[in-house]
């Protein structure tokens, strides 16, 4: 849907986008993560036609929206990290301001932003003015203003940021709603822990360059790859001992009363196996865990990390290490 | 369903009809004119009082203070309307929203200009009933107060512009405002200064030169005075209210003692530079807030 390539963008001495690469496809709700000054905004400037790029291409659905900025306006939607709102404006009278600036007038516009203002949990506050709303509020009317011509692609920068948790809680679901209802989202976001729990894929920028891009599954799997096996042994912990330090893919083991932490270098297919060989010669095994990685840890690693060549699947491409 | 009316100017509409700043400006330019109207009846009657004769000239004398009131309003008002329309947007951090819509950057720019001028527009038509005063004796036509407005009209779109583009070129609304203020001190006082200033010079040279062939002249730098809308509005009101001899009067005092095409047709000509430099104005503030036109 979205391909981005060789994007570049300077300020003066500084380069932000360095020959920056991305492929969204349709229907993914792709978390954006990169530290602050990593070229994240500029990115999403580029895409929603707020930056002219220096050099690149960026094609929506084939068509070069660098170019064609009407193509950009009709199919993407863009909520920014504040609200921007106006003094002396009720919720309705914003959502009517913004349809009319779509070209949507009349009754076709009232049953759009009334039908939004809904999903998103304000259409007890279509009366109320903008400026009297709480901050969360003014997101969720913030996405229901990027949604308003109904845009294929929804452009988040930052959406939770400020936001109390609970407003958090009800535009992630807004988000996930938004996704299984077929909108393709990018969203950017510090909270890691929110995207790994909404994002089917992520992408890492740093210093203006994508490092890092794949399925969140994937990408954590192979974050979990590197964390050890927690094995915790009701009885037979000799046993258990023998098989571990006999078993080709551990490394090393150590041993906690009843919990031994396993270095192991082997596929699921090959955890199964030892947990297999574990239960057949009677060691009774209360719990067999790969102890989970977190998308922090990988984003720490990779941001602050050498750049070596990394391979997390065959469909992942990576560049720096962790 | 295409809109009928630019989004921008119908939102300006109504959230400045919402706001007490329309009000305070309507109440406030009228007390101020309503008082001067007042003082100035007051002094007549004393005058007709003392010696039982009604002076005519009076009322026109009225009529003229009162339009130079009028317009020295605009020129105050105007850039404090116009100078926050963009930079406005940029700090409540609207204009990224605005851009990323249907609408273009014309259309940003003409809403903000129309929203504006709608407000000059009420604030001037606001003052006429106490303008108006002159047809209690006459010596003013409707005709009169029709070109009075029309003037009024270009000196609004030409300041409103200005101020646009000021702020469209910068960030914060106190640097627009500021440098909308001193830019029109620069048109007004700058120009009738910088005119001044060339027939010094020329004066000083004669005294030096003790040349009887040579008369001291502004010379061409008179024609500085072209995009001074206040100059203009001067000789304006005197082919309103007065001989029209004063401007000329004015000419052969700077040096000037040939007439030809501009200074026979000076107001007309002003008329069109200011119009001509409002268009400039737009096109420059339309490139300013077109994010593919900037470099960073």
């Amino acid at each position: 849907m979205l391909d981005v390539k060789g994007l570049t963008k300077r300020y003066k001495n500084f380069t932000a986008l360095d020959q920056f690469d991305l492929h969204v496809d349709r229907g993914e709700l792709f978390g954006f993560v990169g530290p602050n000054g990593a070229g994240k905004t500029t990115t999403i400037k580029i895409l929603t036609g707020l930056l002219r790029a220096d050099e690149g291409t960026v094609t929506l659905d084939g068509r070069n929206i660098l170019k064609e900025r009407a193509y950009i306006r009709e199919n993407i939607g863009y909520m920014p990290d504040f609200s921007g709102v106006y003094d002396n404006m009720k919720v309705f009278e914003y959502m009517e301001f913004y349809a009319s600036a779509y070209r949507i007038e009349g009754p076709e516009a009232r049953e759009r932003y009334y039908e939004l203002l809904e999903m998103v949990g304000l259409s007890q506050k279509a009366n109320s003015f903008v400026d009297e709303l709480s901050r969360g509020m003014k997101q969720r009317l913030s996405l229901a203003r990027a949604l308003i011509h109904d845009p294929r692609l929804l452009i988040l920068d930052e959406p939770a940021s400020g936001l109390d948790p609970q407003s958090r809680y009800h535009l992630k679901e807004v988000l996930k709603y938004l996704n299984r209802d077929g909108k393709t989202i990018i969203i950017s976001s510090h909270i890691l822990a929110e995207l790994s729990e909404m994002c089917t894929d992520i992408g890492i920028i740093d210093n203006g360059k994508m490092i890092l891009r794949g399925s969140l599954i994937d990408i954590l799997d192979q974050v979990n790859q590197n964390n050890p096996l927690e094995i915790t042994v009701y009885d037979g912990m000799e046993k258990a001992a023998r098989i571990l330090k006999e078993h080709s893919r551990v490394q090393t083991v150590t041993f906690d009363y009843h919990k031994i932490m396993v270095s192991f270098s082997g596929s699921h297919e090959e955890e199964a196996e030892l947990l297999k060989k574990l239960v057949i010669n009677d060691v009774a095994v209360y719990e067999f865990i790969r102890k989970p990685g977190s998308l922090e840890n990988l984003f720490m690693k990779i941001t602050e990390g050498k750049k070596e060549k990394v391979v997390v699947s065959n469909e992942i491409e990576m560049e720096p290490s962790f | 369903m295409r809109s009928r009316w630019n989004p921008v100017f119908k939102m300006e509409k109504m959230t400045s009809s919402r706001s007490a700043k329309m009000s305070v400006i309507v109440f406030g330019m009228n007390l101020i004119l309503t008082i001067a109207a007042l003082i100035m009846l007051y002094t007549i009657k004393h005058e007709t009082d003392y010696t039982g004769e009604i002076p005519y000239q009076s009322f026109i004398q009225l009529y003229r203070i009162i339009a130079f009131f009028e317009f020295a309003l605009i020129l105050l008002i105007v850039p404090a309307l116009t100078s926050g329309a963009v930079s406005g947007e940029r700090e409540r951090q609207t204009l990224d929203l605005l851009m990323s819509t249907k609408m273009n950057c014309w259309d940003i720019i003409v809403g903000k200009l129309g929203a504006s001028f709608r407000t000059v527009l009420i604030v001037i038509l606001s003052g006429f009933p106490v303008l108006s005063l002159v047809f209690i004796y006459g010596g003013i036509s409707e005709f009169d107060m029709i070109f009075l407005f029309a003037y009024y009209v270009i000196t609004a779109l030409f300041t409103g512009s200005l101020g646009i583009m000021l702020s469209s070129l910068f960030k914060k609304t106190a640097t627009s405002t500021a440098v909308s203020y001193i830019v029109l001190l620069l048109l007004t006082a700058g120009t009738g200064a910088a005119t001044y200033l060339f027939y010094r010079i020329s004066y000083t040279r004669f005294v030096e030169m003790n040349n009887l062939a040579f008369y001291p002249s502004a010379g061409k730098s008179i024609y500085f005075l072209l995009v001074n809308p206040a100059f203009s509005f001067y000789y304006f009101m005197n082919g309103q209210t007065g001989s029209g001899r004063e401007f000329y009067e004015f000419l052969f005092s700077a040096g000037i003692y040939e007439k030809n095409f501009i200074l026979e047709n000076w107001v007309m000509l002003s008329i069109g530079i200011q119009f001509v430099l409002s268009v400039i104005f737009i096109f420059v503030a339309v490139r300013a807030i077109d994010p593919m036109k900037k470099k960073y």
